[in-house]
């Protein structure tokens, strides 16, 4: 029988030319490839060259003793393996040699070539063993590195329950995702304590039961909140794993935490919704456009001739008072139909600076006194920057706010103010009103056109979408906020100019 | 003999007024529904004055005041439109570039066409 070690490439490390000659004549039937050499120096040199299946190694030698060898030795040939030579005796010795590194210890006692053959032999396979395991536990550590890796960049954590024992054991983004230090095998009760919400238990319990019969049971959405108090949206699906038996022997749930995709969603949403909003005033606006063109032309007609009836009644005074009325109907028409324009006007305007304070103040001098004498008007205007805008436009927007806060008020006691103020590169127009307010559906239409809360024939329902389109033209923004009974309020936001 | 002014306009209560109107301050009237019916009486001669809408149905008004002056140098036109609040505002701005002589909004007082009727023909 030839022995294993045949075709191995092995290095004698031994002075005493005694012994190597016995080792050399112990090997001698079978050994091809042994070289000897005398120091640990010329060992290690031979080593880093070129690899070796086995080192025999006296522990005397010229440039080292002891335990020292087999230390130097691993550190040249790292994967070969060393079995010791020595007559020192002893056990403790031998564990010594051992944990340095070496595979086997031979006293030179029992040196005969059976011991000698199976020492080497076993060493070897115990080396390649060992490397063998290492490289699983590498790559072990590469597919757990690559799976965490994987989870957090996906936000999703997963955890395995073995139904038979009710062990349950979460990832690494597990832990993270739920602030828990680690959830390595814990009892199934536990971890649902440590990771799922109280009211959500039930569910998450029967979606495991479901898989664990082999049904795929419906994703869970559910809010939890970690232990550091962060709300997250989590989504959990439960599958589970086929054993060869047939029936699962393994759960397996994916916990997905969506809260940045849910909140995208809500955005996009949003933006959708303010999107339909806008072509929608976009096609009244156009619509409107149309009416008040059509209007104009019937009017025309009536004004024309009313007018040259007019002029033309002399001292009739029953003709005049009659033509008159027709014609300041007429007029009433005409300025109705001057603010659906004002709605349905794409830009222009002039444009120039105009300080907003200044014209506030000029504005309420001339509309108070039309106010109801209950309404007290109180303004709080600051000097501000210039803004670029229309005079009319803007004397439009004050005044429309300001009439729609004293209809808000009505017949009681009530009081407006109107505020003016720098904010950064913005300048800040406010009315306030502790008028009736409004509740939420009404504020979300309030800058519709044709939308109103008043009876028929008391608003036209043109006046804040007006506002709303002068202001969406100066590039600046309206925001209201009301509660019913307390007021509403108005935050208005132009860019200064330049 | 009297002036005359024709009225372009596509709507017929507008056409009937403006002429009613026109005829008993002393002037003759002639009336056109569309662009291309007032080019072609234009090209008839005798029109002292235009009177044309802006905003009608298949005619580009701005075109037509361009065409009227290019064509007929001598003959005074007076743009109006339905919009002249705000959006109809630049129409009749641009009226006013392209060469129409005055612009006015509808709907209008009879003395306040008549007016401009007058400055137009070198009246007032």
């Amino acid at each position: 029988m030839t022995p294993r070690w045949a075709g191995y490439r092995i290095l004698l490390v031994e002075d005493n030319s005694g012994d190597a000659e016995l080792v050399a004549e112990m090997m001698s039937e079978t050994a091809e490839r042994i070289e000897r050499v005398e120091t640990l120096a010329a060992a290690g040199e031979l080593l880093r060259a070129a690899p070796f299946d086995a080192v025999l190694l006296d522990l005397r030698l010229p440039d080292g003793a002891g335990v020292e060898c087999v230390t130097r030795i691993r550190d040249a040939a790292p994967d070969a393996a060393i079995i010791v030579l020595t007559g020192m005796a002893g056990e403790a010795f031998a564990l010594e040699c051992l944990t340095a590194g070496a595979q086997d210890y031979i006293g030179k006692d029992e040196m005969r070539a059976s011991t000698f053959r199976r020492a080497v032999d076993y060493a070897i396979a115990r080396v390649e063993a060992d490397r063998a395991l290492r490289r699983s536990e590498q790559e072990l550590l590469r597919s757990q590195r690559h799976l965490e890796a994987a989870q957090r960049i996906a936000a999703t954590g997963s955890f395995e329950l073995d139904p038979g024992t009710m062990l349950c054991a979460g990832s690494g983004q597990l832990c993270a995702m739920t602030g828990r230090e680690e959830l390595a095998l814990v009892a199934w009760d536990r971890f649902l304590e440590l990771c799922i919400p109280v009211e959500v238990r039930p569910e998450v319990t029967s979606a495991v039961e479901a898989a664990r019969r082999g049904e795929v049971p419906d994703q869970l959405e559910f809010n939890m909140r970690r232990s550091d108090g962060v709300a997250r949206k989590v989504l959990l699906r439960c599958n589970g794993q086929a054993s060869a038996a047939g029936l699962p022997d393994r759960v397996i749930g994916v916990l997905r935490d969506v809260t940045e995709l849910r909140e995208a969603q809500a955005r996009q949403a949003e933006i959708e919704e303010q999107l339909r909003h806008a072509q929608r005033l976009d096609a009244l606006g156009t619509l409107a456009g149309g009416i008040a063109h059509d209007l104009n032309n019937t009017l025309t007609p009536i004004v024309t001739l009313g007018s040259m009836m007019l002029d033309a009644a002399g001292e009739d005074e029953l003709r005049r008072d009659g033509l008159t009325l027709i014609l300041d109907s007429a007029e009433r028409a005409r300025g109705l139909i001057a603010q659906i324009l004002a709605f349905s006007r794409k830009g222009g305007g002039e444009r120039q600076p105009v300080r907003l304070d200044q014209l506030v103040r000029d504005t309420l001098r001339m509309i108070t006194p039309g106010l109801p004498i209950t309404v007290r008007c109180t303004p709080r205007v600051q000097p501000v920057r210039e803004i670029s805008g229309n005079q009319g436009q803007l004397y439009q927007v004050v005044l429309n706010l300001v009439t729609n806060a004293a209809q808000a008020i009505g017949r009681r006691e009530g009081t407006i103010t109107i505020g003016v103020e720098s904010l950064g590169a913005r300048v800040l127009l406010y009315v306030q009103d502790n008028g009736a307010g409004m509740d939420e559906q009404t504020a979300k239409r309030i800058f519709e056109p044709f939308f109103t809360t008043k009876a028929a024939g008391e608003g036209t329902g043109l006046g804040l979408s007006v506002v709303s389109g002068i202001v969406a033209d100066h590039g600046g923004t309206i925001a209201l906020t009301s509660r019913p009974g307390l007021g509403t309020r108005f935050d208005v936001e132009f860019p200064v100019a330049g | 003999m009297a002036l005359s002014i024709l009225v372009i306009d596509d709507e017929e209560p507008i056409r009937q007024s403006l002429r009613l109107m026109l005829r008993l301050k002393g002037y003759a009237v002639a009336t056109a529904a569309d662009g291309a019916a007032g080019l072609e009486a234009l090209a008839e001669g005798g029109h002292d004055l235009v009177i044309t809408d802006m905003l009608m149905p298949g005619g580009a008004g701005l075109e037509m005041i361009r065409d009227i002056r290019a064509r007929h140098p001598a003959v005074r036109i007076i743009a109006m439109s339905g919009g002249a609040e705000s959006s109809g505002r630049s129409v009749l701005e641009l009226a006013a570039e392209l060469g129409a002589d005055a612009a006015i909004g509808k709907p209008f007082r009879a003395a306040e066409l008549l007016a401009l009727v007058r400055r137009c023909l070198g009246e007032a």
